[in-house]
């Protein structure tokens, strides 16, 4: 994995929100084909940082490279490029509620190609059934079940194709017949060749498709590793996480 | 001295959104269908209550100047006073009130919903920018209908006034309209005309403004929409205050 080439690389990142530092010092490196996953406690910043990966929030100190280019300088026409590059997946889709399902998977294609109609239907079609929602095109964001949300809100992110997704808890609030579903979604894009970055409290998630795990805590990561090194580990602060004493409340 | 620099920052706000909104229209891709649509749901919904409140005023207008003048022989006069006071006053600073209640709100309450929701990120987060998208289509079609539906409010207004006149005070609907008509000059109707598009400026960017800094739930879009109709409100009466000032000023100096 190692001799992969970095996609993103966060160095000392900062932020805080009024007087409160949310993020002190944080980073870490994503490299190519990679699933990261950060744990850590509610509010701790781990949506914070995806958001500032795609420019969403600047951090008040520190860098953010993807493929070499540091987003913390861009302006916003410069991260339309990154935009396309890396998607984020919305917690809870962020679907426009006024448009069907059809238009939200087919507005990436509308506004960033020149693609006729009917290969934006074709395309769009695929992206359904890749997802398994197939017979919803007509369907509004408000008639849908929130497993069916989420992955809606993913097959959007998914359709330009980008090398880069931002999962933020994709599974959160889910049974587990949809949690199982998500969690085979995520692996299938992680078997076409994308880099992610997955937010989760749920660790038998994060286990089960991350290629490395960071814990962070108290506004720092405080420990990273694949999944076996860190189970393996005796690093206390993670095994008081998982097993619950502090934090990993859902 | 915390107020002033609220009144500052907030007077920042709506300039840097306005020059937002007019740098980035004119990039392609043009969102003209959203233009037209955003046209279609401000104005052709909005002519119903612009119609009543064009009769209403009218019609009120007519019966209450025309019933105290004519006491003094003077109901002749009420055509002149009845198109300065329309023109001037109530077709562009009432039409403007109401819409800003009608317009606005509805614009506060739509972009508030979608910042709380996530989907102003979401258009955002997906590479397309959301002023161009979201709030240049609205400003737009703000500036676009709101002047024609002031212009509609005054004609109906006039008309509906010509018709009590006939039917109170058996003035005729004909030498009525042509002395309403006649009456301003045409710099005073191109004046009052025009302020119509500042009006329309500041209930789009206001509502938009106010949309946007919306944060958390329900509550907050319902407190961001009632504020965006107070200031609209505020804006809209003091700035016709300034003008006219501004207008006599110009008609002064020559």
């Amino acid at each position: 994995m190692t001799d992969r080439k970095p996609l993103i690389e966060v160095k000392n990142f900062h932020i805080s929100y009024g007087e409160k530092d949310v993020l002190k010092d944080v980073n870490f490196i994503v490299r190519e084909k990679e699933c990261l996953t950060i744990v850590g406690e509610s509010g701790g910043g781990k949506t914070t940082i995806l958001r500032s990966i795609i420019g969403l929030l600047r951090p008040n100190q520190g860098e953010i490279f993807v493929e070499g280019r540091n987003v913390v300088t861009m302006d916003e026409k410069e991260l339309t490029q990154i935009r396309k590059m890396v998607s984020y997946s919305f917690q809870n889709g962020a679907l426009f509620d006024s448009m069907t399902v059809y238009e939200n998977v087919a507005f990436p294609l509308q506004e960033h190609t020149k693609l006729s109609k009917k290969e934006i239907a074709r395309k769009v079609r695929y992206e359904l059934e890749e997802f398994e929602l197939k017979g919803i095109e007509n369907s509004y964001p408000s008639e849908l079940s929130g497993g069916m949300a989420k992955r809606v809100g993913m097959a959007r992110s998914m359709i330009l194709k980008p090398k880069v997704i931002l999962y933020d808890e994709p599974t959160v609030s889910l049974d587990p017949y949809n949690t199982a579903k998500m969690v085979k979604m995520m692996l299938k894009l992680k078997r076409r060749g994308t880099t992610s970055i997955l937010v989760t409290h749920n660790i038998p998630v994060a286990l089960r498709v991350s290629d490395r795990i960071a814990l962070l805590l108290d506004g720092t990561i405080k420990a990273i590793g694949t999944p076996k090194t860190l189970e393996e580990s005796y690093n206390s602060l993670l095994k008081n996480f998982i097993e619950g004493i502090k934090g990993g409340d859902e | 001295m915390k107020a002033l620099k609220e009144l500052i920052d907030f007077t920042y706000d709506i300039f840097f959104l306005g020059y937002k909104v007019f740098s980035q229209f004119w990039r392609k891709p043009l969102y003209y269908k959203i233009i037209i649509r955003n046209m279609y749901d401000f104005g052709y919904h909005s002519l119903l209550t612009i119609f009543i409140l064009g009769i209403s005023t009218g019609g009120v207008l007519a019966l209450q100047i025309g019933k105290s003048i004519e006491r003094y022989g003077a109901k002749l006069y009420l055509p002149k006073i009845m198109s300065l006071a329309i023109i001037g006053e109530f077709a562009p600073v009432l039409t403007s009130i109401i819409l800003a209640g009608r317009i606005g709100a509805g614009i506060t309450s739509e972009i508030g919903t979608m910042k709380v929701t996530e989907q102003i990120d979401a258009i955002r987060a997906l590479g397309v920018s959301h002023i161009k998208r979201v709030i240049a289509p609205k400003v737009l079609a703000c500036l676009l209908i709101i002047p024609i539906l002031c212009l509609f409010m005054g004609v109906v207004a006039v008309i509906t006034g010509a018709f009590i006149a006939k039917n109170a005070l058996s003035l005729d609907p004909v030498f009525f309209v042509t002395k309403a008509l006649y009456t301003p000059p045409f710099s005073f109707f191109i004046f009052n005309f025009s302020k119509t598009f500042f009006f329309s400026l500041c209930i789009s960017l206001v509502a938009c403004h106010y949309g946007l800094n919306t944060t958390h739930g329900a509550y907050e879009v319902g407190k961001a929409t009632m504020q965006a109709v107070v200031t609209s409100f505020l804006l809209i009466v003091s700035f016709d205050l300034v003008l006219i000032r501004l207008y006599y000023m110009w008609l002064h100096s020559f």
